[in-house]
């Protein structure tokens, strides 16, 4: 017993040191930020008592609705989107193409957007998708169909842009997870497989797919958390607009802080975000939770 | 063990004069006092801090010359980082008692309401004559004056000569449309309608263009048409009719009579810049300054460019008394936690008075009047090809007081215009979703 006290706090005292780093960097500008949500901070940067004055505007405010409209169909859509190619990718190079020069040479191929800094991949997607003939779409679309008007993609075409975006540059990270998941699956099931003469489809429903679903629920809430802090590719290639159509919840915690200087707003606006962060993460931990039980 | 802990001694006492801050004060081996202010700036126009730093060391020739044993040097720190950074670095800095004695401004109501601007009035109301007083109305607040205006950067409306001659105005003509627009018989409507007329006879692609961002240009065009978005106090004014009657010309504009390319916000400002400097867009409203942006995308020299584009004020309408144009001076704040006030003014009154051709200077460098009346007056400034010949607009010049809220405004302001411009919205509706967020996001506003 006294064993495991003391190793107990052998334990605490190695970890003390990240717990202090978590503390300072973490929680601390988390309560700082509930506690701004309750102010007017702005531009002056003095803190007045506001009391719930920023959370009664967030339920005001028409925008509301199409931002959490926009988040959640951002989030979802983007989300299957991602875990479908992810396993397509994964399946393909792993279980398809089984030599291994080739399929390291693929993921490799899928890894360049995620390794890529946003402002570079931001700007190129501008420059593909620009409004005038200098850009490199409308530049083919010209050449090709002769007298043929530009096209203004970003504006025409926002959601589908952002969605895409965001898709290329989350590839890499689940495909790889969800490859070394497929690996790792007994070859003897594969060749079970195989002598009781099921097709490909059917050893990827019954054997791939159930072998790697908890990683599969691990990419979605990652990826689910990920979009809904994440914000960048969004702010660079359309900041939230035409008017609202691609404003999403942390975007427009961004917008209200940092571009119209009203700090309390935007603390209140993440504190929500937090909340649903939060409680998503139960969720996923009790979905999660379910599955292993069931596994017993 | 020791060797460590003596080794790290050392590199803190090499280091932290590095971190060390502030102005500070020190005896020469002359017995002169050494006074080192800190000076910040945000931006291009770094001839701005330049020109203090200048007066600076005139005025340490005229305290040597009173016998007074203090002599002032700078520390300089030039930056170009985004705006709100750079003023919430000031604030910051502020709070932890290491503020620049001097520093660029880009918000001036957000920084007196805070309280961290010196109350300069003294030396700006001894040397009333010497400026166009209207240039401080920006950093006035109760009457007290808390910044120095550099420079009176003027927002005109530019247009081609070229593409008046192509339908077939003479030079006459042409030279004489600023002198039109100027004694209010050319108006905005006859410009509009010559916008139009231009791009139907073909001699420009485009016929009006404007920056591709939020900004105050737009509220130039808000005032020609009548709508006064603030009042003398610094309120901001809903003016729902004039609003809407700057919503309905944005959208026509872009989706009526198409004089404006229904895709300008997605365009970058190179490609803008250049559509005004070749021509292919007959007018463009902006700040004169942006007229060396325009000569360098179209790889023009200054000459070049004035040559072939002229600039008017913003003409008097149907809703106005008379043309106009507003200036947004680059304000310089003086901190209030400065240990050297007096020397700090002194420097101002040396800026305005002797050293003000520094001023001059930097006007012509960037292509902009001056808030010191002598200063655009000065050979620099007449020899610029592009400010040398539209000096007389500093008589219509207003500005615009500090406006709470204004900034907000022109954010939901902009996305409105991007939407009306793309035909995605409609003026009405514009009007409406503009106004619910005034309402929610902006205090003390005045409904019209």
């Amino acid at each position: 017993m006294k064993n495991t006290r003391n190793k107990n706090i052998q334990g605490y005292a190695f970890l003390s040191p990240f717990l202090i780093l978590i503390s300072l960097f973490y929680i601390a500008p988390s309560v700082l930020t509930i506690v701004m949500s309750f102010t007017s901070l702005d531009g002056a940067f003095i803190w007045e008592w506001d009391g719930f004055g920023n959370y009664l505007k967030i339920f005001k405010d028409p925008n509301t609705v199409i931002i959490l409209r926009n988040t959640v169909v951002y989030i979802l859509v983007t989300m299957v989107l991602t875990i479908i190619l992810d396993l397509f990718i994964a399946i393909m190079t792993t279980y398809f193409i089984k030599e291994e020069k080739w399929s390291s040479f693929f993921k490799s191929l899928i890894m360049i957007p995620m390794i890529t800094p946003s402002v570079v991949y931001s700007v190129l997607w501008i420059w593909f998708l620009d409004a005038s003939e200098a850009g490199f779409i409308n530049r083919i679309l010209i050449s090709v169909f002769k007298g043929a008007e530009p096209v203004n993609w970003i504006a025409r075409y926002p959601f589908v842009v952002i969605i895409i975006a965001q898709l290329v540059v989350s590839l890499a990270y689940g495909s790889i997870i969800f490859s070394s998941a497929i690996k790792a699956i007994p070859d003897n099931q594969f060749k079970a497989a195989h002598v009781d003469g099921a097709s490909e489809w059917e050893i990827v429903k019954t054997i791939i797919i159930p072998n790697i679903s908890s990683h599969i629920r691990f990419i979605a809430m990652w990826e689910t958390l990920g979009l809904m802090t994440n914000y960048i590719n969004i702010l660079l290639l359309t900041n939230g607009g035409p008017l609202n159509r691609t404003e999403v919840w942390a975007l427009s915690a961004y917008h209200k802080a940092f571009v119209g200087q009203k700090y309390g707003y935007g603390a209140a606006i993440s504190v929500l975000l937090i909340l649903v962060v939060f409680m998503i993460m139960l969720l996923f931990k009790a979905t999660g939770g379910i599955g292993r039980r069931r596994g017993k | 063990m020791k060797r460590i802990l003596l080794a790290l001694i050392a590199v803190l006492a090499i280091v932290s004069p590095l971190f060390a801050n502030g102005t500070s004060e020190e005896k020469a081996a002359d017995g002169v006092k050494v006074v080192t202010l800190r000076i910040s700036h945000n931006m291009d126009f770094t001839t701005i801090p330049d020109a203090v730093v200048g007066a600076a060391e005139r005025l340490n020739a005229r305290y040597e010359a009173e016998g007074k044993n203090i002599r002032i040097e700078f520390e300089k720190d030039y930056q170009t980082i985004d705006w709100t950074e750079y003023q919430n670095n000031i604030v910051f800095a502020h709070k932890i008692g290491e503020a620049p004695d001097f520093f660029a401004i880009s918000d001036p109501a957000s920084l007196i309401k805070a309280g961290l601007l010196l109350d300069i009035t003294s030396v700006i109301e001894k040397n009333k004559d010497v400026f166009t007083m209207a240039a401080f109305d920006g950093a006035t607040v109760d009457g007290k004056i808390y910044a120095y205006a550099p420079d009176l950067p003027t927002r005109v409306i530019y247009y081609s000569k070229d593409d008046l001659a192509k339908i077939g105005w003479t030079e006459e003509q042409i030279e004489a449309l600023p002198g039109r627009v100027a004694s209010g018989e050319f108006t905005f409507e006859d410009f509009i309608a010559l916008c139009n007329e231009v791009v139907a006879k073909g001699g420009a692609k485009y016929g009006l263009e404007h920056r591709p961002g939020k900004g105050s240009d737009f509220l130039d065009i808000m005032k020609t048409l009548g709508c006064e978005y603030y009042t003398p106090n610094g309120d901001l004014v809903f003016d729902s009719e004039g609003i809407l009657r700057f919503f309905q010309f944005t959208y026509d504009n872009a989706n009526v009579t198409k004089i404006t390319p229904n895709n300008l916000n997605q365009m970058g400002w190179s490609t803008i810049n250049l559509h005004v400097g070749t021509g292919e867009t007959f007018a463009y409203y902006g700040p004169v300054y942006s007229a060396g942006y325009v000569a360098g995308a179209a790889k023009l020299t200054n000459a070049e460019l004035a040559a072939q584009e002229a600039f008017i004020l913003f003409p008097k309408s149907q809703y106005t008394d008379g043309p106009f144009t507003v200036a947004a001076p680059q304000y310089i704040g003086v901190s209030a936690d400065t240990k050297y006030p007096e020397i700090c003014k002194d420097i101002l009154d040396e800026l305005s008075n002797g050293s003000s051709d520094l001023l001059a200077h930097h006007g012509a460098k960037i292509n902009s009047l001056l808030a010191v009346k002598a200063a655009n007056e000065n050979e620099e400034v007449l020899a610029n090809p592009v400010i040398g010949d539209i000096t007389y607009m500093t008589d219509y010049a207003v500005t615009v007081p500090s406006i709470n809220g204004l900034n907000i405004f022109h954010e939901e302001l902009f996305k409105q215009i991007v939407a009306l411009e793309l035909g995605e919205t409609d003026p009405e509706t514009a009007l409406a979703a503009l106004k619910s967020q005034t309402e929610l996001n902006i205090k003390d506003v005045i409904y019209k």
